[in-house]
């Protein structure tokens, strides 16, 4: 018997055959890239390079070691607008930071900006020289943004103007590429506060201080509450308050930090936040710099910013320390919550309360201040949450501050009334909530204590 | 190669064939890129390279790939060489490669090239590939920069980057509707100029039929 | 042998031709231009010219057009004596049009321009009078406003949240316009003072109004149309439509705003009072921006409408609704692309609104006869 051959599937052939060649020519074209890839890779020194040619010839041999005075300082890298990802030095003193800006059509735009000093001591600044952009991320209009853009666009342009109208999109924008010069605006702006901010090219007053002030607390990151204005309660002398500034660092306590003058005459005290009047004096401040007075030391002791505040609107108060809250009374689902109590010298109290119903369902904190005689003397708002229009509040606080002075803490309900904004109801109900509960709560539970 | 064929295929490719005006392939870029006569140059340059290697290497190749798989072989060949092309560009030619951005990838879609693949190049011989390679590619960069320089200088007032006039530009021509409306233009004019070529050349010939046929009856009279 | 003209029934004999009609239509858009030129001429007297230059723009505007239709006609092999003979007016009245729609501003080109697009592109290429896809003298507009933005001197204004009017040129050029706010922006927006203290009656009249040539002037505009409407050539109702639908819809949409507070939740209370307040913007939002001009010349083109009765109802009042919320949403003069719009759309509705069939008997009652027929019959062979 002969064993008869199966006749092979032509068809089954035929697939094989098909899938084998495409498989080989795609084999075969993957060998032939990889090989061209390597040969013709550009990378990102010769694109700098070509790109500086182009925009900023002293670019030179120059300085283009990373060395430690100018290495990214990678933590402090990114800022609001975007991040900056390199930095380099160029032959004359100039410096090339490649930046990264976000808000494009497609996503981000990398840009090279040349940032060059200029002027000495109180005259000292640093001009943008130049920039063009890198590479980005999808965006298919680049081109609609030509060499005519490139030379007028924030050329001549001091960094420190990164906030204003010179800077802003509306002025350097290319119609149909709208999207991308936000993002190259963006991108320039995140160089300019990095410039500002981490290689300090040119020093504000505001800078100053915090690097004076971060300079005696280790660790700490401080930001500027408030300047001068309306703090002349803590001037001593001929000493006024500059700057007011909270510093915060992980797992420790916040710090508060008083600068009183300018440059050479500057006096720091340091102090820790939250204290009572008693544990204030008591304390030692946690830092001071060297020419601080003792005048000034007293002063700052004897008036914490807290007490500042509320003394504004309830005369030396001074405080004493929070009071237990008594978590029953402390919520109510109609109004909100409380959150603290803090108890002054002579009776009055500040109590912080959370008011429900604001805009989409949001909260305002506000605290409030109630006086010997149960009656509110004055609040303020600390926080809110999803209050879009919360600024209609804030900016007509002269009037919006009278809001409640003088009601009876015992009132059953306070109504809303008058104190309202227009096109901001939800807000201001909230707050009104917020009073209501801190009133009751003062009710229930400190006036009956009493 | 003989000459008649040579002749056929070049004059197929620039006129008769011509990919933008006659055939109407590859519109994309046509459209978009028609803003700056440079960027067409570069473009055109771009396609005709790519064009005359994928048609060569797809001629070789053209008894060896079988009829199913023809389609993907096609486009892996085709987009290997818009890959080079475009490390090559952005290695030597930088300026061009940020103008062309994102296009240049999307000449792997560019009907023209898989066209020409799969109508000429998988059934003809590979130096017959080749020059319809070149002279489609050449149609495609005239046709493209003629319908640029006329946007550019209608548009904004300049000519290959060079600014002729300030201040007047029918900024129509530079946008979107202005490419359809000076495209359909162009398609127009192109065509009514080769059909009256075409009928004066047939016209001749008929002509010249009729007069050899007269002569031939002449003679045998 | 005599010319023996050879055509099919019906024959009627009317004196009523295209060139007859067209000039009716010169005839009453000759008050509007008038007007504005004086209007223009008078309404500021640091800028004495602006008359001058107003007559200028119509009479560029018209030349080109004929002239472009003409030179169109040569290349087509025509012979110059019948092009003479069988002109009909048509691309004298888009000229008077486009140049109606051209600010005195305006740069002297183009009014050139906008003609020749219009003319050639919209109506010769597309085969003529009775022919154009869109109106002519919209497409000129428009394509003036992509191509010129600045030099058009029309730029769309908007108001931003602030109030502030902000304008903003073509989609192309960078330049910043510096026209005054016209009325329709200070209606959309809140404007500064300056600009608000038109009445009612000012902008009926057109006197010191800031806006195209022959636009400003809503008396001549509606003269112009009476005389139409009096000749027969114009059917009254459709600008009717179109302009009250326009005044309801912006109600509607100014009283539904009304009820939104600032903090965007929508207050059913406000519903009666801010139903009184929005009909304060019904005769301002009329006699506001190029409506009348659009409404009763340009819309009522007899090649862009329906050809039913309540096919034209439906496109009129679909054309005011369109134009108050384009205006709502662009915050500037939205007829020019409304009317656009509603043009590329009339073939939709000439395609489901079908004119009866001369003779025409609806089935159903055929089939019912047919029943009662068959009943009969069979009834009568039992």
């Amino acid at each position: 018997m002969e064993k008869t051959k199966k006749p092979a599937n032509p068809a089954l052939i035929a697939a094989v055959k098909a899938v084998a060649v495409l498989v080989i020519i795609c084999l075969v074209c993957v060998i032939l890239l990889a090989l061209c890839n390597d040969l013709l890779y550009v990378s990102d020194e010769e694109k700098l390079a070509h790109s500086m040619s182009k925009i900023y010839p002293d670019y030179g041999e120059g300085d283009k070691e990373f060395n430690e005075t100018f290495k990214l300082d990678s933590s402090n890298a990114t800022n609001s607008y975007g991040s900056v990802v390199d930095v380099k030095k160029a032959a004359d003193g100039a410096y090339v930071l490649t930046a990264k800006g976000g808000g494009g059509y497609k996503g981000t735009v990398t840009v090279y900006l040349v940032v060059k000093e200029e002027g000495e001591g109180s005259s000292k600044d640093a001009k943008i020289k130049a920039w063009t952009i890198k590479e980005s991320d999808g965006e298919t209009l680049l081109a609609n943004i030509t060499n005519t853009h490139r030379s007028t666009w924030y050329v001549g342009k001091s960094i420190t103007e990164y906030t204003s109208e010179s800077f802003s999109v509306d002025n350097n924008k290319v119609s149909n590429t709208t999207m991308s010069s936000k993002a190259i605006n963006n991108a320039v702006k995140a160089a300019c506060e990095y410039c500002i901010s981490v290689l300090e090219l040119v020093t504000t007053p505001e800078s100053e201080a915090i690097k004076a002030v971060s300079a005696l607390a280790e660790g700490y990151t401080f930001t500027i509450v408030t300047d001068s204005d309306g703090y002349e309660a803590y001037t001593v002398g001929e000493n006024k308050l500059s700057f007011y500034l909270e510093g915060t660092k992980a797992d420790a306590d916040t710090l508060e930090a008083y600068v009183y003058g300018t440059d050479e005459n500057r006096q720091i005290v340091i102090v820790k936040s939250g204290l009572t009047h008693d544990e204030l004096l008591a304390a030692e401040p946690v830092a001071k710099s060297e020419n601080a007075t003792a005048e000034v030391v007293d002063k700052v002791k004897s008036l914490s910013h807290f007490e500042y505040v509320i003394g504004k609107m309830h005369e030396g108060f001074q405080y004493t320390g929070t009071a237990e809250l008594d978590a029953g009374l402390a919520s109510d689902s109609k109004y909100g919550t409380v959150n603290k109590v803090y108890n002054g010298a002579d009776g009055a109290v500040v109590i912080e309360a959370t008011g429900n119903g604001g805009f989409e369902s949001g909260t305002v904190t506000i605290n409030v201040v109630i006086g010997t005689d149960g009656k509110v003397e004055g609040w303020y708002i600390l926080s809110s949450e999803k209050q879009s229009f919360i600024d209609n509040i804030t900016s007509a606080w002269d009037t919006v501050s009278s809001w409640y002075v003088g009601t009876e803490a015992s009132e059953a309900e306070i109504a809303l009334g008058d104190n309202k904004v227009n096109g901001t109801t939800y807000s201001s109900t909230a707050i009104n909530h917020a009073m209501n509960m801190a009133c009751h709560y003062y009710v229930k539970c400190i006036a009956a204590a009493a | 190669m003989k000459l008649q064929r040579f002749k056929e295929i070049a004059l197929d490719g620039t006129v008769r064939q011509n990919p933008t005006f006659r055939l109407v392939l590859g519109t994309c870029p046509t459209l978009a890129l028609t803003t700056a006569a440079i960027s067409c140059l570069g473009m055109g340059a771009a396609v005709t390279f790519v064009l005359i290697c994928s048609n060569i290497i797809i001629s070789l190749l053209r008894n060896i790939i079988p009829d199913k798989v023809r389609i993907p072989c096609f486009i892996v060949i085709i987009a290997t060489f818009v890959t080079l092309v475009r490390m090559f560009m952005e290695a030597f030619l930088p300026d061009l490669y940020d103008v062309l951005g994102l296009f240049l990838p999307l000449i792997v879609v560019n009907c023209i090239i898989l066209g020409r693949a799969e109508s000429f190049a998988s059934h003809n011989p590979v130096l017959d590939s080749a020059c319809d390679g070149l002279f489609m590619g050449l149609g495609f960069t005239c046709a493209i920069t003629l319908m640029a320089i006329v946007r550019e200088v209608l548009g904004s007032g300049k000519l290959f980057g060079i600014t002729l006039w300030e201040g007047f530009s029918i900024a129509f021509f530079a946008n979107q509707a202005g490419a359809f409306l000076t495209f359909a233009l162009f398609i127009a004019i192109f065509n009514v100029c080769y059909n009256a070529v075409e009928r004066k050349l047939k016209h001749r010939a008929a002509h010249k039929a009729v007069e050899a046929e007269n002569k031939a009856a002449a003679e045998e009279a | 042998m005599a010319n023996y003209v050879y055509s099919s029934s019906p024959h009627i004999k009317s004196p009523r031709t295209t060139r007859r009609i067209m000039i009716d239509v010169c005839i009453a858009l000759l008050p509007a231009c008038i007007a504005g030129c004086i209007l223009m001429g008078t309404a500021n007297a640091a800028y004495p010219t602006l008359g001058l230059l107003a007559f200028t723009h119509l009479a560029i505007c018209c030349i080109t057009s004929v002239a472009a239709e003409w030179i169109y006609l040569l290349c087509c092999k025509k012979p110059f004596k019948q092009i003479i003979a069988e002109f009909d007016f048509t691309s004298l009245v888009t000229g008077m049009l486009i140049g109606m729609n051209l600010y005195p501003t305006s740069k002297w080109y183009v009014g050139i321009f906008a003609s020749i697009f219009a003319v050639i592109v919209v109506k010769m290429l597309f085969g003529g009078t009775g022919k154009n896809i869109v109106n002519p003298a919209i497409a000129g507009r428009i394509f003036a406003f992509i191509a010129f933005g600045a030099a058009f001197g029309g730029a769309m204004g908007y108001a931003t949240p602030a109030g502030e009017i902000k304008q903003f040129s073509s989609p192309i050029s960078h330049g910043s316009v510096t026209a005054g706010a016209t009325p329709l922006q200070v209606l959309l927006g809140g404007a500064t003072e300056a600009t608000s203290t038109l009445t009612n009656l000012d902008l009926f009249l057109g006197t010191g109004v800031a806006g195209c040539i022959g636009e400003t002037c809503k008396l001549a505009l509606i003269a112009g149309g009476i005389y139409l409407v009096v000749r027969g050539v114009l059917n009254f109702r459709w600008p009717l439509v179109y302009i009250l639908s326009t005044g309801l819809v912006s109600v509607l949409i100014a009283w539904i705003d009304g009820c939104y507070n600032a903090n965007g939740k929508f207050v059913s209370a406000l519903l009666g009072t801010k139903f009184v307040d929005a009909w304060e913007v019904f005769l301002p939002s009329i006699l506001s921006g190029g409506l009348m001009l659009g409404a009763i010349f340009m819309a009522t083109d007899y090649v862009t409408t329906p050809n039913t009765k309540l096919g034209n109802y439906i496109y009129f009042a679909f054309l005011g609704i369109l134009t108050a919320v384009l205006r709502k949403a662009i915050k500037g003069e939205a007829v020019s692309f409304a009317i656009l719009l509603g043009n590329i759309l009339v073939p939709l509705f000439d395609m489901y609104i079908r004119r009866k069939p001369f003779g025409y008997v609806k089935p159903e009652r055929k089939r019912v006869k047919k029943a009662a027929q068959e009943a009969t019959a069979a009834k009568e062979g039992e």
